[in-house]
């Protein structure tokens, strides 16, 4: 048996665990190369509590070299640009072309020739759809470590200025129609709340909860039916039952059309027209796909063929369109396999989604309100197992392994905190399954409620924190990494 | 809000939320109905 390339793109949540769970199935069998723009892993979820001050930014980031190093992966750090999946004339090897991002070769081009390809480059975060939005605008972002570092350091101003006695206007949420990540905007708000309660300035702020979700709850998975405490229980009454709680106000099925210094001008699902002032504002910004410009043998642009409107990669999903009333989990993918191109997969985020989960809604103007599909980390490392576990078989029997992962089936497990700290912390806890509901198994709720149900208490925090040092853990590649499970 | 709508947790609740023995089991029964989903989702 000849040794096989195998190129991951993206060294986050589903690339990174792609490509140590490549090796560990193939190890010399396999020369794994992992392309990816940054020096460091960013562990994500915990960008929430760097982005009130609870955790820096060294918490959650890995150096990846080191880790690679000792895994035998290659890893260079660079930005795929093109992909050339027929190869070239005189080499019908198929390849990918990167840029470099290190220091001492920046900006260099370099092609890398594959025998499979694993998309998993993640979500271009994309500012520009909103005017003024994000850290070059006029709000900030916890979606990376500096980022976040950043949205603690905005943060504490304000709080220095209400402890002095001013009052302030604070906004979380969504900074477009069609966003996805309303876990994490919701965890954001309610740990912003925690920090302002620690610092004892709750009194002099007003939070404001400003989400392109139709009602609270929905998460873009439509809501959940939650089994807790003998009640099939919508996500929307827990969901109110905390903003009241905890005295946050929601601006629900909003899109903001620009910002400005402090202002935020929004439209929503009756087509009303808003603006909210603010002293300090965490708007996540909708996600796009990385698109990688594509040519076939003849060097033609194939681009719009594999990717999607969106710049996501197309894979093996049904991308027929079709009503809200007829979405099927069977819809969703199973192997994330390109169908244009056999040994090409995408997984995460990279993956271009079938359609939305939550209900689309449209404003009387047409302006699409509704979350985009969350790709959680939980199902993106899955996919990323999976898709190396099938690739892995190929490799040894030359045929492709038949394992799937796809969102109709899988559960997630949400552990959403809504603050920090041994005693102060909490956290939502949601489990449901499978992430796509699917009415003709469960009828009712979409959902097994069985294995769909949520909490709220300070448990949910000792497992967030948990998982923070276990997936850390993992990503190191430490001893027995691979006994943790996704 | 009106808070007439709003299901909200009464003292009971709020207590267990905190109440150290009853969030040990909690965690322990959260992260059994973790790995069962898992169980099933794998
Ligand atoms: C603030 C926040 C909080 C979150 N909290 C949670 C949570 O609590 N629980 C949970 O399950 N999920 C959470 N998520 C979602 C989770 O982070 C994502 O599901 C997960 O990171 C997706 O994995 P991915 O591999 O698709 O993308 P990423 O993890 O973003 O990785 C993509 C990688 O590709 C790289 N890349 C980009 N462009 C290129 C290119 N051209 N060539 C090569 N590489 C490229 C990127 O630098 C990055 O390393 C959160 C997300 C955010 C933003």
């Amino acid at each position: 048996m000849s040794v096989v390339d195998i190129v991951v793109l993206g060294a986050g949540v589903s690339g990174h665990t792609a490509a140590m769970y490549a090796k560990r199935y193939l190890g010399k069998d396999a020369n794994i190369t992992v392309i990816s723009p940054e020096e460091k892993y960013n562990w994500i979820p915990s960008n929430i509590w760097v982005g009130v001050g609870q955790m820096q930014a060294a918490d959650v980031l890995i150096p990846l070299a080191p880790v690679y190093q000792k895994n035998h992966v290659t890893f260079y750090q660079g930005r795929a640009i093109e992909l050339y999946p027929e190869g070239r004339l005189n080499n019908s090897k198929p390849f990918v072309v990167y840029e470099s991002t290190g220091t001492g070769s920046l900006g260099e081009k370099k092609e890398i020739h594959y025998d499979f390809l694993i998309n998993a480059t993640g979500p271009k975060l994309n500012f520009a759809a909103t005017p003024g939005l994000g850290p070059d605008g006029f709000s900030v972002s916890v979606c990376t470590a500096s980022h976040a570092t950043e949205a603690a350091h905005q943060l504490e101003l304000v709080i220095q200025e209400m402890k002095q006695g001013k009052n302030k206007t604070l906004v979380v949420g969504t900074g477009h129609g069609t966003c996805t990540c309303e876990g994490a905007a919701f965890e954001y708000v309610f740990n912003v709340d925690t920090e302002l309660r620690r610092q004892g300035v709750r009194d002099k702020a007003e939070l404001i909860y400003m989400t392109n979700e139709a009602e609270l709850g929905d998460f873009g998975v439509d809501g959940i039916q939650l089994d807790v405490g003998g009640f099939i229980t919508p996500s929307k009454i827990m969901a109110d039952s905390l903003f009241f709680e905890k005295n946050i106000k929601p601006i629900l099925g909003a899109h903001p059309e620009r910002l400005e210094k402090n202002k935020v001008f929004y439209t929503d699902l009756s087509g009303k027209k808003g603006e909210v002032d603010f002293d300090f504002a965490m708007l996540l910004p909708p996600f796009k796909g990385h698109r990688l410009k594509s040519f076939n043998l003849q060097s033609e642009d194939i681009t719009d063929k594999l990717f999607s409107p969106a710049d996501f990669m197309r894979v093996d999903a049904d991308y027929t369109a079709k009503e809200y009333a007829d979405w099927k989990p069977e819809d969703w993918p199973r192997h994330y396999q390109s169908p244009y191109y056999k040994n090409v997969f995408a997984v995460g985020i990279a993956f271009a989604p079938p359609h939305q989960i939550s209900r689309p809604r449209k404003n009387p103007e047409g302006v699409l309100i509704t979350p985009a599909p969350p790709r959680t980390g939980m199902p993106s490392a899955i996919m990323g197992r999976v898709v190396a576990e099938n690739i892995a078989q190929q490799v040894k029997t030359g045929t492709l392994g038949i394992k799937t992962a796809s969102m109709g089936d899988m559960g997630a497990a949400c552990i959403a905190s809504i603050g920090t700290g041994f005693t102060r912390g909490a956290a939502v806890s949601i489990t449901m399954c499978p992430i796509v509901p699917d009415y003709q198994k469960y009828p009712d709720t979409g959902r097994d409620t069985k294995l769909t149900f949520g909490e709220v208490g300070r448990s949910g925090h000792w497992i967030k924190k948990m998982l923070h040092y276990l997936f850390i853990y993992k990503a190191k590649g430490s001893p027995f990494w691979w006994v943790i499970p996704e | 809000m009106d808070n007439k709508n709003i299901m909200r947790p009464n003292k009971r609740t709020l207590f267990l939320r905190y109440f150290l023995p009853w969030q040990i089991y909690r965690f322990i029964v959260i992260n059994i109905k973790m790995l069962r989903m898992m169980a099933r989702g794998h």
